[in-house]
């Protein structure tokens, strides 16, 4: 306790008998504060710097891991910036139960605004298998099993086009943002614009039934009812991989958004997981006993939650691979979305049950058999086909078999959203959706990067030399340098030429220089060939114009 | 310059001081050679003349120099070394203008010249102090030779010697302290000079002292110092000169004389002080040893004082044989030497003074980000630029700054600095006027604070002292031991631990267990913070069982009146514990109290208003009903009353099974289920599922987990009764199955006679055949499902109480026909089985693999001749290749125990592309390495500020000017 110089310290004594142990506490928070920060933004467990011997790298380390603290630290003290608070629908008390909340009683308390998102589209074009947002939540993509296609910004109601396809439609997908969407129709997949125009026909995805897309890696991949997956390249628009499930046909499929992983639903209870690098699935898993009607996969990666025809209910960790927890529904689920805050919404028959984030915090030993929904909806006998939460709202779409409805699920949206994250400001001018959509090419991710580790870019390879060694392709042929620079042939700077030219000492032959001169030669006889044939057909009084190269 | 020249030739007139001229003529010759090479190296614009005067002047020494001096000591030699090297420089700045430079070249050349001689034969002919001695002869001719050179060659050379000259004098009379001049050798006969005039270099002394003091300030001085003499020079420089000029003749008599009368001693004494002054002598001094006032020095030496102390100083020294050749003139080291030992002084200098940078480079070198220009603290130029000072504290600095304070000034707003001190004045005038006890009730008032802070001081440097918990109890036990064995001690003597001792200690002990001490264990804890008693029995019966302890503890301790407390204040607890409570007896006690007394009993004016009253009743009436039910339970007695509360909910569940005691594991999970569907059931349109009451149940009794592990599949799949079931039905291969088969088959075609809903109890008894067997399968409470009547409905009866189905209004019929479908549906797919094979043929797979290829017949025999034994053994051998490549084993595969999965091992080639093939060079480990990669650099995953910090660039060089550091900065 450092005592004041006594003329600064007006206050009476006790004053500073309590201010001593305040910057003790003051202190301890301080420390504890650090503490939560590198414990929630510090990447991973430190290094023993100590034990280094180097004296610079030491240093060096050193001075890495203060600056992974203090970068720790100032996330931390960034959260002040997330100024709008998540919350759930509460009870006053233990009789309260907030699934028997209705639609009408939270639309009457909450804000106008608020109240608005609560909406019906009734269509009568059948049932509606499709409602997807675009990411940042702006944009409606409706379309239903009979051909009907429109979407919408939903908050404004500005209708961007509305389209009868005449052709059943299994499914549909926004691509990185709402200028275009891939819809997967009987025989290939195709992509409109926003306007309604269609602009491309993939043909290779034939039969797809299932859509994802990659934002990230701008990779479409589909799943087609013989079990083949195919990823399509957006951006470049190739065809990047085709892999058979071996599986039979899918019944549902979907993404794991942390590390771009497809997740695919079979007949048999079974779960594969695929990325573009490889023939087999990375991981398989055994969820269920029966068709996996439907799957979703948190935001974090963490969590996967899939339903299955025998009614079951199985939530995964899927970093583990160890099931948390199962139970049975009432009817087959067919549909499940996982919200930005981890809020499950799992549709079954007619009905709709909305479980709270702690679902996940379930274990194979706790004692709750059947978790107590948060809320639910439905249950007047319109099917419900597909659920998505909106991102960064309180809304949940459901499409269903007489159009679709938003409901208001409190507590479901991120409420601070990233809008330096390409692709997800909700607030996004066109000027920056279009500045956004070069920065994300630009930082477009290669497909070799998928992995089930997102992190593992630039770690150390373990694999043995052998192991190395074996996988180099000891067959290849070397490749002939001499026969690809035959390719450009024009001019001086002719690859041949400038080979010839810039390999060294001209008294020294080698086989490829020798070659190299042999092509050479024969373009030449060639060049000068076309020349006199042309000379020949042009005449005599043309033939000067016939080129010499 | 006829004296010069005449000068020259001097030496020759005094054979007896100078050496026989053909004593080694070879030598000096070569010694010229070398000189004149490397002179002519060293000064390659030297004029010839010069050149050939130097020569010339190294023959003469040669020629001078006697054989019999290398029996000199060393002393001497230094001494007159320094003389020497003094003699030489003075040539040299007489040689040529004034500048450095040209100094040090001269008088190198005439030193490089004894340097090569001494290496060249020091051992043979010459001592060391031989040639310094020749040297000094050499001078002398060389400087006559050089003057006539001179002469012949620029009159304005002379002049400026002269001027030398002229100036030295100056020096020396300005000194005021002798004023004798300094040797002009060309002035004298060479011997004579050097005999007498040593004390021309006393003189020189003082100024060397200058020169060096001058040196000291600043390395390069010489240059500025020397025009200054010539300004000197140019002062009173004529008319010295031309009494020289006059007097030349009449000196060199008077020089003969002064040489025969002038002791030796006298030589002897002045040498050390001429040692000293050319060891440290700068060359532009020279000049001052050229010219002599002979009257000067004689009255000088004549100081009686002085010569006292030569004397005294010659008496140590031992005699010598010679006094004029005993003026030896030790050589100057070689120019290199010296050179080298100047560089290294120099060198020292330059690193003290570097050193002090040293840090300041360090910390640039090492600091991440540098900006330039570096802001230099001392500058202070850029004032404003960092902060603002208040205008009333600070002068304006700039104009800007100055015209505002102006401005404002006019305009009466602020006076600025002036405006605070007149208000400080005011203030402390202020005070004075206050009366005097005001004064000292605020001095006191002062004086008290500071005392309570000095106090607070001391208490906090006390609480310092208090140690923690593990330092006082070390003490403690220290202390305990020690007393431990004093009563050992005591009780060795025959003295026993007296009775109130001992109830003192179980006092304590009893206190101990009283105080939150034992509350506070790390068990207790645990349970708080894990919430662990809201569902855990064992921890829930442990909390309370603890509470009872501490209440017992207490109540023995405290006696009655703390009993009366507690009443008062943990009857909601009591109400908890009494679900676990044991102990009967207790219970019934805590009960009765509970009844006698009720919720509150306070008469306050607000309790006795109506509504209170009546609410107050309500609650009491209500625990009164609690209490009554908990007597009951106590009792014995099952409560069937049908109520809402949970509690009872859970007591009428209990009986779900067939037997109502014991319950076996499977029907459990299946009941549940139900449970859950029914309350769902019971709820309105949506049909909710509540967890509540089967989390009740979970409580409320034992309950098999099912379990996860990788090898019981089987149970696992077992957990889903549909599976079961169909398996059963169907397959039926397996023992085991077919026996639950049988059971489920037994329970889903019971189809004897279809009864009414009502009448299930009597179903029951007829039933409880197949229920005990089904109990030990683990399938007890099947439903049992009639056949179907005309309208296709069938009826499900349970092997349960029909008071518990009834009450719960649940469609079981739809459920269990939901079950019975839904398994039957997924029936044929051995799902489990299928992925368990799989795996393990996917296991097998990626284990290591070893294959053995032989040539048969390979290094045996082969012909017709071979016994059969031959034949035999070639047959089995032959030459056996294995080859083994690694794999994954089983037991280390990252899904050995993970069940319902499997993970694939294969290497993803595609990543490697992006995998470091080998550790980066400074990282040690690849933890080190990846952790250095982890921290992202890009604005989207950290702060603005973290970006920044990060791809900041090294070195930002700012508008400015990039000036050298004045100061280490740190």
């Amino acid at each position: 306790m450092a005592s004041k110089p006594p003329s600064r310290d007006s206050a009476p004594g006790r004053k500073s008998i309590t201010a001593a142990p305040v910057l003790d506490a003051d202190a301890q928070k301080r420390a504890d504060f650090a503490k939560a920060a590198s414990k929630q933004y510090g990447r991973g467990e430190q290094i023993r710097t100590k034990s280094v011997r180097d004296k610079k790298l030491r240093s060096n380390l050193k001075a890495l891991e203060a600056k992974n603290q203090e970068a720790a630290f100032q996330a931390k003290q960034a959260e002040i910036l997330l100024d709008n608070e998540a919350g759930l629908l509460e009870t006053e008390h233990e009789l309260e139960k907030t699934y028997r909340v209705r639609q009408d009683e939270i639309q009457q308390e909450v804000s106008i605004e608020t109240a608005k998102k609560r909406f019906e589209l009734k269509l009568d074009m059948g049932p509606y298998d499709v409602g997807e947002y675009t990411r940042n939540g702006r944009d409606l993509l409706l379309a239903s099993r009979k051909g009907h296609l429109a979407c919408l910004d939903w908050r404004d109601g500005k209708l961007g086009c509305e389209l009868q396809l005449n052709e059943t439609i299994r499914d549909a997908k926004w691509l990185h943002n709402n200028q275009s969407f891939a819809v997967a129709q009987k025989k290939c997949v195709y992509i409109y614009a926003r306007d309604g125009v269609e602009i491309h026909q993939l043909k290779k995805h034939q039969e797809a039934t299932h859509l994802e897309f990659l934002p990230y890696h701008f990779l479409l991949a589909s799943i087609s009812t013989a079990g083949m997956i195919r990823y399509t390249d957006t951006s470049t628009g190739q065809m990047l991989q085709e892999l058979p499930t071996k599986l039979g046909p899918p019944t549902s499929f979907c993404q794991n958004p942390h590390n771009a992983v497809l997740f695919a639903g079979h007949q048999k209870g079974l779960v594969t997981l695929w990325s573009p690098n490889t023939s087999t699935p990375l991981v398989k898993l055994l969820p269920h006993h029966g068709p996996v009607r439907a799957m979703a996969v948190d935001k974090s990666g963490t969590y996967m939650v899939s339903a299955s025809q025998d009614r079951k209910l199985s939530i995964w960790d899927i970093r583990m691979f160890k099931e948390l927890h199962s139970h049975h529904l009432k009817q087959p689920a067919h549909t499940i979305s996982i919200s930005d805050r981890n809020v499950t919404a799992v549709g079954w028959g007619s009905n709709l049950s909305i479980y709270r984030p702690d679902i996940f915090s379930l274990t194979p030993d706790s004692d709750v058999r059947v978790p107590a929904p948060y809320m639910n909806w439905g249950g007047d006998g319109v099917g419900i086909s597909r659920l998505r939460f909106c991102p960064f709202e309180d809304a949940l779409g459901i499409s269903h078999a007489k159009g679709f409805s938003s409901i208001i699920v409190p507590g479901s949206g991120e409420p601070n959203p990233d809008s330096l994250e390409p692709g997800t400001n909700p607030f996004e001018s066109s000027k920056q959706r279009q500045e956004s959509e070069v920065h994300a090419l630009l930082e477009k991710l290669q497909p070799e990067m998928i992995s089930l580790d997102p992190n593992f870019v630039g770690n150390l390879d373990l694999a043995s030399e052998e192991q190395r060694k074996r996988e180099r392709d000891l067959d290849a042929k070397p490749d002939d340098k001499i026969a690809k620079l035959k390719n450009k042939q024009r001019g001086r700077s002719s690859a041949l030429k400038k080979y010839l030219r810039k390999s060294g000492q001209k008294n020294v032959v080698t086989e490829e220089k020798v070659r190299a001169r042999e092509a050479l030669e024969a373009q030449r006889a060639k060049v000068k060939d076309r020349f006199e044939k042309e000379k020949e057909a042009f005449g005599p009084a043309l033939g000067r114009f016939a080129r010499k190269a | 310059m006829p004296p010069r020249l005449t000068h020259s030739s001097l030496p020759k007139g005094k054979p007896s001081k100078a050496k026989p001229a053909g004593r080694a003529p070879k030598k000096a010759a070569k010694r010229a050679l070398n000189a004149f090479s490397i002179a002519s190296h060293d000064t390659v614009d030297r004029s010839k003349g010069r050149k050939s005067r130097l020569g010339e002047s190294d023959v003469d020494a040669r020629r001078k120099r006697p054989r019999d001096d290398e029996e000199e000591e060393d002393e001497d030699e230094d001494e007159e070394g320094g003389a020497v090297k003094r003699r030489k420089q003075g040539r040299g700045n007489d040689s040529f203008d004034e500048g450095s430079d040209s100094e040090g070249n001269n008088w190198k050349m005439g030193h490089v010249d004894d340097d090569d001689e001494s290496d060249i034969d020091s051992d043979e002919a010459f001592g060391e102090s031989d040639e310094e001695r020749f040297e000094g002869w050499t001078f002398r001719g060389s400087q006559s030779n050089r003057k006539g050179g001179k002469v012949k060659k620029k009159s304005r050379d002379v002049d400026m010697d002269d001027g030398d000259d002229l100036d030295l004098d100056e020096g020396e009379s300005a000194d005021g302290e002798e004023d004798d001049d300094d040797l002009g050798d060309d002035a004298i006969d060479l011997a004579t000079a050097l005999d007498q005039w040593e004390e021309s270099e006393e003189e020189t002394k003082p100024k060397k002292g200058k020169k060096a003091k001058k040196s000291k300030s600043a390395f390069d001085d010489s240059d500025d110092d020397e025009p200054s003499e010539v300004d000197d020079l140019a002062a009173d420089g004529a008319g010295d000169f031309d009494s020289e000029d006059d007097e030349d003749d009449d000196k060199q008599e008077r020089l003969k004389d002064l040489i025969s009368s002038l002791a030796a001693e006298e030589e002897e004494k002045s040498a050390p002080w001429k040692a000293e002054i050319h060891e440290s002598s700068a060359p532009s001094e020279f000049g001052v040893m050229r010219k002599i006032d002979l009257a000067n020095f004689k009255s000088k030496i004549a100081d009686p004082e002085r010569k006292k102390a030569l004397k005294l100083l010659q008496d140590d020294k031992p005699s010598t044989k010679r006094n004029d050749l005993s003026r030896k003139l030790e050589a100057p080291l070689p120019k290199r030497q010296q050179d080298k030992l100047d560089r290294t002084a120099a060198n020292e200098k330059a690193n003290t003074t570097l050193d002090r940078w040293v840090d300041t480079v360090k910390h640039n070198r090492r600091a991440e980000h540098l900006s330039f220009p570096l802001n230099q603290v001392e500058d202070g130029g850029r004032m404003g630029e960092s902060r603002l000072l208040p205008t009333t504290t600070a002068d304006p600095t700039n104009e800007l700054e100055s015209t505002i304070q102006s401005i404002l000034q006019q305009s009466g707003l602020s006076n600025g600095k002036e405006d605070e001190e007149k208000f400080q004045q005011w203030e402390t005038l202020q005070t004075n006027k206050l009366p005097l006890e005001e004064v000292l009730k605020r001095r006191a008032a002062l004086r008290k604070e500071r005392e309570l802070l000095f106090r607070e001081e001391v208490r906090a440097k006390r609480v310092k002292k208090i140690k923690s918990k593990s330092y006082r109890r070390v003490h403690r036990r220290e202390r305990e031991r020690l007393m431990q064995r004093e009563r050992d001690a005591l009780k060795a003597d025959g003295v026993e631990v007296s009775e109130d001792e001992r109830e003192y200690n179980d006092r304590r002990r009893a206190e101990e267990r009283m105080g939150a001490k034992h509350r506070d264990s790390k068990w207790a804890k645990g349970v708080k913070a894990s919430g662990k008693a809201a569902w855990d029995d064992d921890a829930r019966a442990g909390v309370t069982e603890m509470a009872r302890r501490n209440e017992e503890l207490r109540r023995r301790i405290e006696g009655k009146d703390v009993r009366d407390e507690d009443e008062d204040a943990s009857d909601l607890s009591s109400e908890e514990e009494d679900d676990d409570e044991d102990d009967d007896q207790t219970l019934n006690r805590q009960v009765g109290r509970l009844q006698e007394n009720p919720f509150s009993t306070d008469k306050s004016k607000l309790g006795s208003m109506a509504f209170m009253q009546k609410a107050e009743n309500a609650r009491k009436k209500q625990n009164d009903e609690d209490i009554e039910r908990i007597r009951k339970e106590l009792a014995g007695e099952e409560s069937n009353s049908e109520d809402e509360d949970e509690n009872s909910t859970k007591a009428g569940r209990r009986k779900f099974g067939p037997g109502s005691k014991a319950a076996a594991p499977a029907i459990q999970v299946r009941g549940s289920e139900f449970e859950e569907r029914a309350a769902s059931e019971s709820e309105d349109e949506n049909g909710v599922p509540v967890n509540e009451s089967t989390k009740e149940i979970s409580t409320g009794r034992h309950r098999l987990k099912p379990s996860r592990n990788a090898s019981d599949n089987f149970e696992s799949s077992a957990q889903n009764p549909y599976l079961v079931q169909a398996k059963k039905s169907k397959s039926g291969a397996e023992p085991d199955l077919a026996l639950q088969a049988f059971d489920t088959i037994a329970a889903t075609q019971d189809e004897p006679e279809p009864k009414p809903k009502s009448k299930k109890k009597s179903k029951k008894s007829s039933a409880k055949a197949s229920a005990d067997q089904e109990a030990d399968h683990g399938l007890a409470g099947n439903p049992t499902i009639s056949t179907p009547d005309d309208d296709g409905f069938q009826t499900v009866t349970y092997n349960d109480d029909s008071d518990d189905i009834e009450n719960e209004g649940i469609d079981l019929d739809l459920l269990t026909r939901n079950h019975a479908l839904t398994a039957s549906a997924f029936a044929g797919d051995n799902v489990e089985q299928e992925f368990v094979a799989e795996k393990a043929a996917v296991a097998l797979d990626d284990d290591t693999q070893t294959t053995t290829t032989s040539l048969p017949g390979w290094g045996t025999w082969a012909g017709s001749d071979l016994s059969q034994a031959q034949k035999k053994h070639a047959r089995h051998a032959g030459y056996k290749t294995t080859t083994v490549v690694e794999g994954v084993n089983a037991k280390k595969r990252k899904d050995a125990k993970l069940d319902r999965v499997i993970v694939n091992e294969r290497r993803q080639k595609a990543n490697t592309k992006y995998l470091a093939a080998q550790l980066p060079f400074p990282f040690e480990n690849r933890e080190q390495y990846e952790r250095s990669l982890r921290l992202p650099q890009g604005p989207e995953w950290t702060t603005k500020r973290t970006h920044q910090q990060a791809t900041k660039p090294r070195v930002v060089v700012r508008q400015g000017v990039v000036g050298a550091l004045r100061k280490p900065l740190v």
